[in-house]
C-alpha cells in the first residue's frame, strides 16, 4: 500500500514538473529566469539601448597548432568599461595578455591575417539577460574617416 | 511541490508593457594617425533633465519663445572626466566643471545638418583631434556631451555651457587621442514606437 502511493505521488510529481516546465519556458516566472541566466544572450530580447556594442582589428601573430594567438591594441578599452561586469571573464576566455595586448582564439575563427573582434554585452541594469556578453569575428573591411 | 511553484510564480509584477519608444546612444570611432579604425563602440545615453525639458519646450504651445535653429540641439562635446557622471540631474555646467579641455581648447563641435527621419534623430559633426585643436595630444575622452549650437557661428566653441543647456550625457570607453589621431563621434535619438 505505502509503495503505492509512493509510486503515484512519483507519478504526480513528475507530472507537475513537466506541466510546469512547459508553463514556465513560455512565462515569467523565477524559474524561466533562473533558466535564462544559463542560456546565452537573446539579442533580440535585449533592449537596444541596454547592449554596449564594441569592435576593434585583431591581426595574426603566430599559428600555436590550431590556436591563434592575435595582436588585439585596443582590447582593453572594451574590458576596463564599468558597465562591463564580467570583463574578467572573457579575458580569461581569450587569455588576454595585458602587456604584450594578445589574444588566443581558435584559428578557424579568424577570416584572415586581419580581422574584426566584436564584443557585445547587455547593461547590468537590463531586463532581460543583464550582465551577459557574447564576442565574434567578422571579416576586416577598412574604412577611412571621413574627415 | 517547491519546484513546481517555482515554475508558476511569475518573476515580473509588472503588468504594464514595457514596449521602450524612447533612447539615445553614441557611437565613437577612434582612427589611428594614418586613418586607419583601431576602435568602435556604441553605447547607450543618459537623457538629462534639460534635455527632457527642451524637447518638451520646442514641441509643445507653452508660452515660451520657440528655439530658432541655430540653437537647436547639434553639438558634441568631448570630455576628460575622471568618472563621467551620467545622473538625470546632471547640467552643461556640472559637464564642464568637471573636466579640464575646456577653455584651453575648443572641445565641441556642431553639427548644422542633423538627420532627421523615420523618427531617428542623427548628430554627427566633423572630426575630433588633438594637437591644440580640440584638445592637448595625449588626452583621454572618457565620455561626451551633447549640447546646443552656438548661435554666433558654426566654428567649435569652449564648454557646453557656453552655448545653453546639456541634452544628454554617454559615458563611452576611455580612448587617447595622440598626435595625429582622431575621434568621430555619432548621436543617435530614436522617438520611434516598437510597433512602428
Amino acid at each position: 500500500m505505502k509503495s503505492r502511493n509512493q509510486k503515484i505521488f512519483v507519478i504526480v510529481a513528475i507530472g507537475l514538473v513537466i506541466i510546469g516546465l512547459f508553463y514556465s519556458l513560455n512565462s515569467e516566472s523565477i524559474f524561466a529566469k533562473f533558466l535564462e541566466q544559463l542560456s546565452p544572450p537573446d539579442w533580440d530580447e535585449v533592449k537596444p539601448r541596454d547592449i554596449v556594442k564594441n569592435s576593434i582589428p585583431i591581426t595574426l601573430v603566430e599559428d600555436i597548432d590550431g590556436k591563434c594567438k592575435v595582436h588585439g591594441e585596443k582590447f582593453d578599452l572594451i574590458i576596463d568599461h564599468q558597465y562591463f561586469v564580467r570583463s574578467n571573464e572573457l579575458a580569461e576566455k581569450l587569455k588576454y595578455d595585458r602587456e604584450n595586448k594578445t589574444l588566443i582564439t581558435p584559428c578557424e575563427e579568424l577570416k584572415g591575417e586581419k580581422s574584426r573582434l566584436n564584443v557585445w554585452y547587455v547593461i547590468p541594469e537590463a531586463e532581460k539577460h543583464a550582465t551577459k556578453y557574447e564576442y565574434f569575428i567578422t571579416e576586416w573591411e577598412e574604412t577611412l574617416p571621413q574627415n | 511541490m517547491s519546484v513546481f511553484a517555482m515554475m508558476i510564480i511569475p518573476g515580473n509584477f509588472d503588468t504594464v508593457n514595457n514596449e521602450l519608444v524612447f533612447y539615445g546612444a553614441g557611437t565613437i570611432t577612434q582612427y589611428d594617425k594614418d586613418g586607419y579604425e583601431v576602435f568602435s563602440q556604441t553605447i547607450h545615453n543618459r537623457l538629462v533633465d534639460t534635455g527632457e525639458d527642451f524637447i518638451l519646450d520646442a514641441v509643445f504651445q507653452d508660452g515660451a519663445t520657440d528655439v530658432a535653429d541655430n540653437v537647436q540641439i547639434g553639438s558634441i562635446c568631448i570630455g576628460n572626466q575622471g568618472t563621467v557622471t551620467v545622473a538625470e540631474t546632471e547640467t552643461a555646467a556640472d559637464f564642464d566643471g568637471d573636466e579640464t579641455i575646456a577653455p584651453t581648447d575648443d572641445n565641441c563641435k556642431e553639427d548644422t545638418s542633423v538627420v532627421t527621419t523615420g523618427g531617428i534623430a542623427t548628430v554627427n559633426p566633423p572630426t575630433f583631434t588633438c594637437g591644440g585643436t580640440n584638445c592637448v595630444d595625449g588626452t583621454t575622452i572618457t565620455g561626451f556631451a551633447v549640447c546646443q549650437n552656438d548661435a554666433t557661428d558654426d566654428l567649435d566653441f569652449a564648454g557646453c555651457a557656453t552655448e545653453g543647456i546639456l541634452f544628454a550625457v554617454i559615458d563611452s570607453a576611455d580612448t587617447t587621442l595622440n598626435a595625429g589621431e582622431t575621434l568621430s563621434i555619432t548621436y543617435n535619438l530614436d522617438i520611434t514606437s516598437g510597433s512602428s
